[in-house]
């Protein structure tokens, strides 16, 4: 893989492969288990991340929410108990719990990428995520607003962009599953849509909340993909296109990084 | 468990209050049942689950008059799009109290210790 793809979560027939591999695993087996921590670890070494970065990746049951990357104690934790349940009670079948799950744990996955390109570069994307954890240390009740974070949105979408990838070229036995699809336009329209507004960049929308202020900073020159990972100011017929895929369930908007 | 009352299809919900009043609801797929049954269970004198495409299988032998049903209100929210352990999750939560979750959850697990699986690189 170059070395921007190392930096930023982005598939690849490597990545697909292991997934596919893995997600066969998970179908028979359970996901507790020493095989399954291969597998992660074996996704987590194909981008290259330094023992610095990271060393420890843990299921807990106790952790408080479904997942926690901790750069301090480079680990990543995953609590999928109410997964589980949901999988148990038939409230979802296998292939949304193994959709759901793999979800969660590229989404973990991409905030220790973040954090490495952080510490590493020194562009657009690394300042934007500097700003993004100064705003989150002016907020007391970050649940209300967990959504609306530039990281949160960027491993939102890349994740779920992934897993939909996955299932739509990779995995045969659930081709015909539109759940990732709509899990996809989920994250897309999240933050952006809801009951009283129409908010066209996530990350203006907290930074007035929080600061008071717009964000000063321009971030014309990105491609417009990249304001849609990052919750920046959208043209408006990206934002067309985001509620087209909104009110249809079908995804309106082609999504690959790889056209930039 | 949920194809066992409405089937995959778009479905009505009758909610029948203790004042004989009616609340009813079109949704527009079977997961939507989670909305009325696992958070109001004890909130209503009966509950009647209709398949909008085979009105007549009514599962509690109640079958509403013409205005009742009429009245529904079709609700399209966000939970209602994705089939997703998200959109589940949020309204359990909001629904069950925590207490309720871990007994439920413990019922169904055959392992009540806490998982905690570790690997060191």
């Amino acid at each position: 893989m170059s070395k921007l793809s190392t930096l930023l979560l982005n598939g690849s027939n490597e990545l697909y492969g292991i997934l596919k591999k893995y997600y066969h695993y998970l179908i028979n087996n359970h996901i507790y288990s020493e095989k399954s921590l291969d597998y992660i670890f074996e996704i987590i070494d194909l981008f290259e991340i330094e023992k610095r970065y990271f060393e420890l990746f843990s299921f807990d049951e106790n952790l408080k929410s479904n997942g926690v990357f901790l750069p301090n104690k480079k680990s990543i934790i995953l609590n999928i108990k109410d997964l589980l349940l949901a999988k148990n009670i038939d409230a979802i079948n296998i292939d949304t719990f193994i959709i759901e799950y793999f979800i969660l744990l590229l989404h973990e996955i991409n905030h220790l990428m973040q954090y490495k390109y952080m510490n590493e570069l020194n562009d657009n994307i690394s300042n934007i995520m500097r700003e993004s954890a100064i705003l989150r240390r002016n907020v007391s009740n970050i649940r209300n607003y967990h959504d609306m974070f530039p990281d949160e949105i960027d491993s939102h979408i890349r994740s779920s962009n992934i897993v939909n990838s996955f299932i739509n070229n990779y995995c045969e036995l659930i081709k015909n599953s539109n759940i990732s699809e709509k899990r996809l336009i989920y994250f897309i329209s999240l933050g952006i849509i809801n009951d009283k507004e129409i908010i066209n960049s996530q990350f203006d929308y907290i930074h007035k909340l929080l600061l008071g202020n717009s964000y000063n900073k321009s971030y014309n020159e990105l491609p417009e993909l990249l304001h849609i990972y990052y919750g920046l100011e959208k043209k408006n017929t990206t934002m067309n296109k985001i509620i087209s895929s909104y009110q249809t369930q079908k995804l309106c908007l082609d999504i690959n990084e790889r056209r930039f | 468990m949920l194809a066992y009352i409405v089937g995959e299809g778009p479905m009505q919900v009758i909610q029948s209050n203790y004042d004989n009043t009616y609340d009813v609801y079109n949704f527009p797929n079977s997961f939507s049942y989670l909305h009325s049954h696992i958070h109001y269970y004890n909130k209503y004198q009966k509950v009647v689950y209709r398949s909008l495409s085979d009105p007549t299988n009514d599962s509690h032998g109640f079958y509403p008059l013409d205005d009742i049903a009429d009245a529904a209100i079709q609700v399209n929210s966000i939970y209602d799009f994705p089939f997703t352990y998200e959109s589940i999750r949020k309204l359990w939560l909001s629904l069950l109290s925590k207490e309720q979750l871990e007994e439920l959850y413990d019922n169904l697990s055959n392992n009540k210790e806490r998982i905690r699986l570790t690997r060191k690189r």
